[in-house]
C-alpha cells in the first residue's frame, strides 16, 4: 500500500528523481574510478573498469524506474506524448477525424439522453422498483386507461392490503396574477399523500398532505415549486401564509418544495401543487381525471398485487354507480418505477428507430476513422519499419497507434458533449414548440456522459485495432518498394468500410425521405376546414373551472358583446363562438339517435361540437343543405343542431335530414360535467348539413359530427375563432383589450393560431423528420468525404502511371474514368445491399408513417438518386485532378 | 563474461534487500559503492552482482520507509548519497530474519529427506 503510493508519487515527481539517480549513477562511477586508481590503473583504465564494474548504466537506471515507479504508466505517458506529436503534424487529417467524430458521437449522446431520459431514468425514490402505476380496462376502449374518476380512486387508495401509499395527481393550466400581469404556470392538482409518495421535502413552510384535501370548496392553499417562488415572487423569505391569484380565486402559499423535487413525472416541470378539493367537479363519477400512482406495501409482490387487484375488480364495482362513465373496469397494476408513463408510451417506437439510426451514424463515423488511419498508417510504413528495426516491440508500436486512435475519439467525445448539448436543447424546442406551458424536459446526467466515454472506446476500439495491427506488421523489405501484398490486402479493406458505409447511407436516407414525405402528407390533410390564418383564442371566465356548476351564470351576454367588437375590427374578416376549437385536443363523445327513426332506435357514436352563427363560413366548412346557425338560436327557442354528411349518411338521412330531429345530444353544458340530465333537454331539430372534417386529430378518419347553437347552451366561456388578415400579433392585442374592456370577469386564458395547434400535433412527426433528415444528412457527408479521401489517395499514389498511361497515349477522358469508375463500382454494390436491408427496417416505422407504404419507391429513388450524385461528386473532384496530370512532372515524381 | 561468471551464486529474487538491510544494520550509513563492495568482501567475491543492480533494492527499501537516503561526503570528499536503516527497518529486519531462517530451515530439511 505505501508502496503503491510511493510509486505513484514516484510517477508524478520523475523529472526532480530522474536527475537525482543521475548524481547517484555518477557518484558511484567516481568512487569506483577512484578505486582502480588507486590501485594503479591509468585514468582511462580506471574509467572503463569501473563501467564494467558497474554493469550497464541505462539497464542500471532502467531497473532503478522499474522499481521507483510502474513502467506501463511511465510508457503510457511517453506514448500519449508520441501521440500528440505525431497527430500534430497534420492537422488536416486531425480536423476531419475529430469532426467527424464529434458528430457522429455527439447525435448519439443527444438521442441516448432522450432515451435515459424518458425510458431508463428510476424515480428518486427509495426502492424505486416498488412503485406502480394503476390503470383500468373498459370494455369499449381498446387501450387500458389511466385516468379515474375519484370515486374510483378512492376504492382504490382503499386497497391498503395492496398498497403503502396512494397518490392521484392531473395537470392544469393557470395564469397567475401578479399586480395585474398575467403569467402562465403549470400547475399539478394533487391528492394528499402525493408529496410523501413521491419523497418531496419543504424548503420552506409545510407540504401538502391529507389535512388539505378532504372537502371540495374548502380554502385553497398550494405548494410553490422552488422555481417559480424565485421566477415570480423573487424568493421572498416571507412567502408563507401569502394569497395568490391563480384564474382570479385565491389560494394560500403553505409552502415551497427543494428544487430536485419532480414528482410523477420526471420529464414536467411543474410551478405549484394545489390539492384535489380546487376541483369543483372532483367527487363526479363521470368525470375522468385523476392519474394514479402507489407504492407496494411491505411483502406484496408486484405480480401479487396486479393478481389480487384483478380479482378485486368486480366488488370494487359493485360498490360504484353502473352507469358513470368507463363501467364495468379491470383494474391493473403496471411497473411504475420509472414514473408515470405519458411520454414513455407514445415515444418508445420512435426513441428505439432513432437510437437505431444514430448507431449507423456513428458505425459510418467508424468506418470513415479506420479508413483515415489506413491510410495515415500507409503513408507511415517506412517510420514504423524503421523504428521495428530499431527494436521497438510490435506491441509498443500498436500501443502507439492506438494512442493515436484513442486521442482522436475522445477529442470527438469532448465536442460531441458540447455538440449534444445544443442538440438536446433544440429538439426539445421543436418537440415543445407551441407548447408553452406544459414542456417536457430532459437533460443529459451522469449515466448520458458515462455512455459517451464507453461510445468513445468503443469507436476508439472499432476503428483503431486493424490500422494499428496493419501497421505493425510493416516489414522493412518490403516497405521499401511501393507495391506490397499488404498495401492491395489493406485497398481491399478500405473498399470494404466504403462499402458498408454507403449500404447504411442508403438506409438512413430512405428514413429520411419517408418521414419527410409522411409530414408533408400530414401537412396536406384536407381537414374539411381552412386553417390558415385562423386565431382560436381561449376565453374563459377568471376560474372558470373553480366556480361550482349550480353557481354559474352564463356569459353570453358579455361574449356577445366581444363578438360584436372584434368582428368590427379591420384586420378581421370573420368570426365566430364554439366551446373548444377543432384540433385544440379537448373532444366530446355522445351516443345520439335519430327520433323519426322507424323500429327499434340505432345509436350512433358522435363528436359533438357548439358552434355559433358564422363558425362555419369562419372555418370555410361547406354548408350543403338547410341553414347555418343565426342570431334567433338562442336561449329558449327550439334547440337546433347541424349535422355532418357523415352522420346523415349514418342515419340513412341523406337527403332529407332537415327537419328531422335528433336524441341524446348531451347540449345542457352542466351535463359534461356529471350532472343528472332533464330527459328530453337535449332533443334538436335538424336544420343544416355540413361537409365532414377531422376535429380532433389530423391522423384521424373523418368521423360522424353534431353541432349544437352556441348560444343556446349556458356557457361561461368558449374559443373565439377568428379569420383574419395581417398579423395574429397584433389582432392578440386587440381581441385581449377588447376582452377587458366588453367582458368584467373574464379574461383571455390562451391564443393560438390553428396553424401551430395543428403543429402541436405534429410534434412527434416534425421530430423524427429533422432527426432523420439530419442523420441522412450526416451519415451521407461522411460517406462523402469517405469517398473522396479513397479516390484523392488513390490519384495521389497513381500519379506516376497516370503520367505514363498519359504519356503512351491514353485520353485524359480514360484516366476519368479509371477513378469514376472505382466510384460508381462501389456505389453500386452499396445500392445492392443497402436496398433490401432498408426496406426490411422500414418495416419498423410502417406505424409511424400517414397514408406512405414503408416500401415507397419514389423515398427509394430519392435516396439513392442523392446518394449517387453525391457520391459521384465527391469521385469527381479527385478524378478531374489525375485527369490534369502532367506526365513530365508525374515522371520526374519520386 | 559467461565463463567468468561461472561458480558464482545469482542473488535469489528477494533476498538482496535483506542483505542491504543487515549491511546497513551493521556498518551505519553507506553508500551505494560501499554497500556493494562490503558485499564482495564479505561473499569473497563468489556473489554474482552488477553494482548498479543494487539500485532497485535502495528504492524499494526507500520506499518502504527501511532505509532512508541522504546527500553527504566521502573520506575522498566526494558527494554521495548515504542510507542509513530506520527504527521501521531494525524491526523488519528482525522479522524479515526471522522469516528467512524459517524458510532456509524448510528447504534444508526439504533438500535432507530427498536424499
Amino acid at each position: 500500500m505505501r508502496r503503491t503510493f510511493a510509486r505513484l508519487a514516484s510517477f508524478l515527481f520523475r523529472g526532480r528523481l530522474e536527475s537525482e539517480l543521475a548524481r547517484e549513477v555518477a557518484s558511484h562511477l567516481a568512487l569506483l574510478e577512484e578505486e582502480f586508481e588507486r590501485r594503479g590503473m591509468s585514468a582511462r583504465e580506471a574509467r572503463l573498469a569501473a563501467m564494467r564494474a558497474y554493469g550497464g548504466v541505462e539497464q542500471a537506471k532502467e531497473l532503478h524506474r522499474d522499481a521507483r515507479s510502474y513502467v506501463w504508466l511511465e510508457q503510457l505517458v511517453q506514448d500519449l506524448r508520441h501521440a500528440i506529436r505525431g497527430l500534430a503534424k497534420s492537422p488536416g487529417f486531425v480536423a476531419v477525424a475529430v469532426l467527424s467524430l464529434a458528430f457522429g458521437i455527439g447525435v448519439n449522446t443527444a438521442i441516448f439522453t432522450l432515451v435515459n431520459g424518458i425510458l431508463l431514468k428510476k424515480l428518486p425514490v427509495a426502492e424505486p422498483e416498488r412503485m406502480v402505476q394503476l390503470k383500468a380496462s373498459v370494455p369499449r376502449i381498446n387501450n387500458d386507461v389511466s385516468g379515474f374518476s375519484y370515486p374510483v380512486f378512492r376504492e382504490l387508495s382503499a386497497q391498503t392490503a395492496l398498497f403503502a401509499k396512494v397518490a392521484g395527481f392531473t395537470q392544469q393550466s393557470g395564469v397567475l396574477d401578479l399586480n395585474g400581469a398575467p403569467h402562465q404556470l403549470a400547475l399539478q392538482v394533487v391528492t394528499g399523500q402525493y408529496f410523501s409518495l413521491f419523497g418531496g421535502r419543504p424548503v420552506l413552510g409545510r407540504l401538502l398532505g391529507e389535512g388539505d384535501d378532504r372537502v371540495v370548496g374548502a380554502p385553497a392553499v398550494c405548494v410553490l415549486s422552488y422555481k417559480a417562488w424565485q421566477t415570480y415572487l423573487n424568493g421572498d423569505p416571507h412567502v408563507l401564509n401569502r394569497t395568490i391569484h391563480i384564474d382570479g380565486k385565491p389560494f394560500e402559499v403553505v409552502g415551497v418544495v427543494t428544487p430536485e423535487f419532480t414528482g410523477a413525472e420526471m420529464q414536467e416541470q411543474f410551478d405549484l401543487w394545489a390539492p384535489t378539493t380546487v376541483l369543483p367537479y372532483r367527487d363526479s363519477p363521470n368525470f375522468i381525471w385523476i392519474r394514479t400512482m402507489a407504492r407496494l406495501a411491505p411483502g406484496v409482490s408486484i405480480a401479487q398485487a396486479r393478481a389480487r387487484l384483478e380479482a378485486a375488480s368486480a366488488a370494487i364495482e359493485s360498490r360504484l354507480p353502473k352507469d358513470r362513465a368507463n363501467a364495468e373496469a379491470v383494474y391493473r397494476v403496471t411497473d411504475g418505477s420509472k414514473g408515470y408513463d405519458r411520454y414513455r408510451n407514445s415515444l418508445r417506437d420512435p426513441l428505439v428507430i432513432l437510437m437505431g439510426a444514430v448507431t449507423m451514424v456513428l458505425l459510418v463515423a467508424c468506418a470513415n476513422l479506420a479508413n483515415l488511419l489506413l491510410a495515415r498508417a500507409h503513408e507511415r510504413v517506412q517510420e514504423f519499419a524503421i523504428k521495428l528495426a530499431l527494436g521497438v516491440s510490435r506491441w509498443r508500436l500498436v500501443r502507439q497507434l492506438l494512442m493515436e486512435a484513442f486521442l482522436l475519439t475522445f477529442g470527438g467525445g469532448v465536442a460531441a458533449v458540447f455538440l449534444a448539448y445544443r442538440l438536446n436543447d433544440l429538439l426539445l424546442g421543436l418537440f415543445n414548440a407551441g407548447n408553452h406551458y406544459q414542456a417536457m424536459q430532459v437533460a443529459p446526467d451522469a449515466r448520458v456522459l458515462l455512455y459517451t466515454l464507453a461510445g468513445c472506446f468503443a469507436t476508439a476500439l472499432i476503428a483503431g485495432v486493424y490500422p494499428a495491427w496493419q501497421a505493425s506488421r510493416a516489414d522493412a523489405g518490403p516497405s521499401l518498394k511501393n507495391l506490397s501484398a499488404g498495401s492491395v490486402r489493406r485497398s481491399i479493406v478500405r473498399r470494404g468500410l466504403i462499402l458498408v458505409q454507403v449500404t447504411l447511407a442508403v438506409v438512413l436516407l430512405f428514413g429520411a425521405s419517408l418521414f419527410t414525405h409522411s409530414l408533408s402528407k400530414l401537412k396536406l390533410v384536407n381537414l374539411g376546414y381552412d386553417i390558415d390564418r385562423v386565431l382560436t383564442v381561449q376565453i374563459g371566465r377568471s376560474g372558470p373551472r373553480l366556480d361550482a356548476p349550480k353557481q354559474r351564470v352564463s356569459s353570453m351576454p358579455v361574449l356577445a358583446a366581444v363578438l360584436a367588437r372584434v368582428r368590427q375590427l379591420p384586420t378581421v374578416e370573420s368570426a365566430a363562438f364554439t366551446d373548444a376549437s377543432p384540433l385544440s385536443g379537448v373532444y366530446i363523445n355522445t351516443d345520439v339517435s335519430l327520433v323519426e327513426g322507424r323500429g327499434e332506435r340505432r345509436e350512433v357514436e358522435v363528436a359533438r361540437a357548439m358552434a355559433g352563427p358564422g363558425y362555419f363560413s369562419t372555418l370555410r366548412m361547406p354548408l350543403l343543405q338547410g341553414r347555418d346557425f343565426t342570431a334567433t338560436d338562442r336561449a329558449g327557442s327550439q334547440t337546433v343542431v347541424i349535422i355532418n354528411q357523415r352522420l346523415a349518411a349514418q342515419l340513412g338521412i341523406e337527403h332529407d335530414a332537415i327537419g328531422k330531429h335528433l336524441d341524446g345530444l348531451g347540449f345542457d353544458p352542466d351535463n359534461a360535467s356529471g350532472e343528472q340530465q332533464t330527459p328530453g333537454a337535449d332533443v334538436g331539430e335538424i336544420v343544416g348539413v355540413v361537409g365532414n372534417s377531422r376535429n380532433r386529430d389530423v391522423r384521424e378518419e373523418t368521423r360522424p359530427m353534431a353541432f349544437a347553437a352556441f348560444e343556446q347552451a349556458r356557457v361561461t366561456g368558449g374559443d373565439l375563432l377568428i379569420r383574419y388578415r395581417g398579423s395574429p400579433g397584433e389582432l392578440d392585442r386587440d381581441v385581449r383589450r377588447i376582452v377587458k374592456a366588453e367582458a368584467p370577469g373574464c379574461q383571455v386564458s390562451d391564443s393560438i393560431t390553428m396553424e401551430l395547434l395543428r403543429d402541436n400535433l405534429l410534434s412527434q412527426d416534425r421530430l423524427l423528420t429533422f432527426l432523420s433528415t439530419l442523420f441522412g444528412v450526416l451519415g451521407t457527408v461522411l460517406v462523402l468525404v469517405g469517398i473522396y479521401g479513397l479516390i484523392a489517395y488513390s490519384v495521389t499514389r497513381r500519379t506516376r502511371e497516370i503520367g505514363i498511361r498519359i504519356s503512351i497515349g491514353a485520353q485524359r477522358g480514360h484516366v476519368l474514368w479509371l477513378f469514376l469508375r472505382e466510384s460508381i463500382l462501389l456505389l453500386c454494390a452499396g445500392a445492392l445491399i443497402g436496398t433490401p436491408l432498408a426496406l426490411a427496417l422500414a418495416r419498423f416505422i410502417r406505424n409511424m408513417l400517414f397514408d406512405l407504404s414503408p416500401s415507397s419507391g419514389l423515398d427509394l429513388g430519392i435516396a439513392l438518386a442523392l446518394l449517387a450524385a453525391g457520391g459521384l461528386m465527391a469521385a469527381l473532384v479527385p478524378g478531374r485532378r489525375a485527369m490534369r496530370v502532367d506526365p513530365v512532372r508525374a515522371l520526374r515524381y519520386d | 563474461m559467461a565463463s567468468e561468471q561461472k561458480g558464482r551464486i545469482q542473488v535469489l529474487q528477494g533476498t538482496l534487500d535483506l542483505i542491504v538491510l543487515r549491511t546497513l544494520a551493521t556498518m551505519g550509513a553507506q553508500h551505494a559503492y560501499a554497500i556493494a563492495t562490503r558485499l564482495q568482501q564479505v561473499s569473497d567475491d563468489s556473489l554474482l552482482l552488477n553494482q548498479g543492480t543494487l539500485y532497485p533494492a535502495l528504492v524499494r527499501l526507500e520506499q518502504q520507509g527501511w532505509i532512508k537516503g541522504a546527500w553527504g561526503r566521502t573520506e575522498s570528499n566526494r558527494e554521495a548519497k548515504f542510507y542509513a536503516i530506520t527504527r521501521a527497518g531494525q524491526k523488519a529486519l528482525g522479522e524479515e530474519t526471522r522469516r528467512w531462517r524459517e524458510m532456509a530451515g524448510l528447504v534444508e530439511k526439504l533438500l535432507m529427506e530427498g536424499r
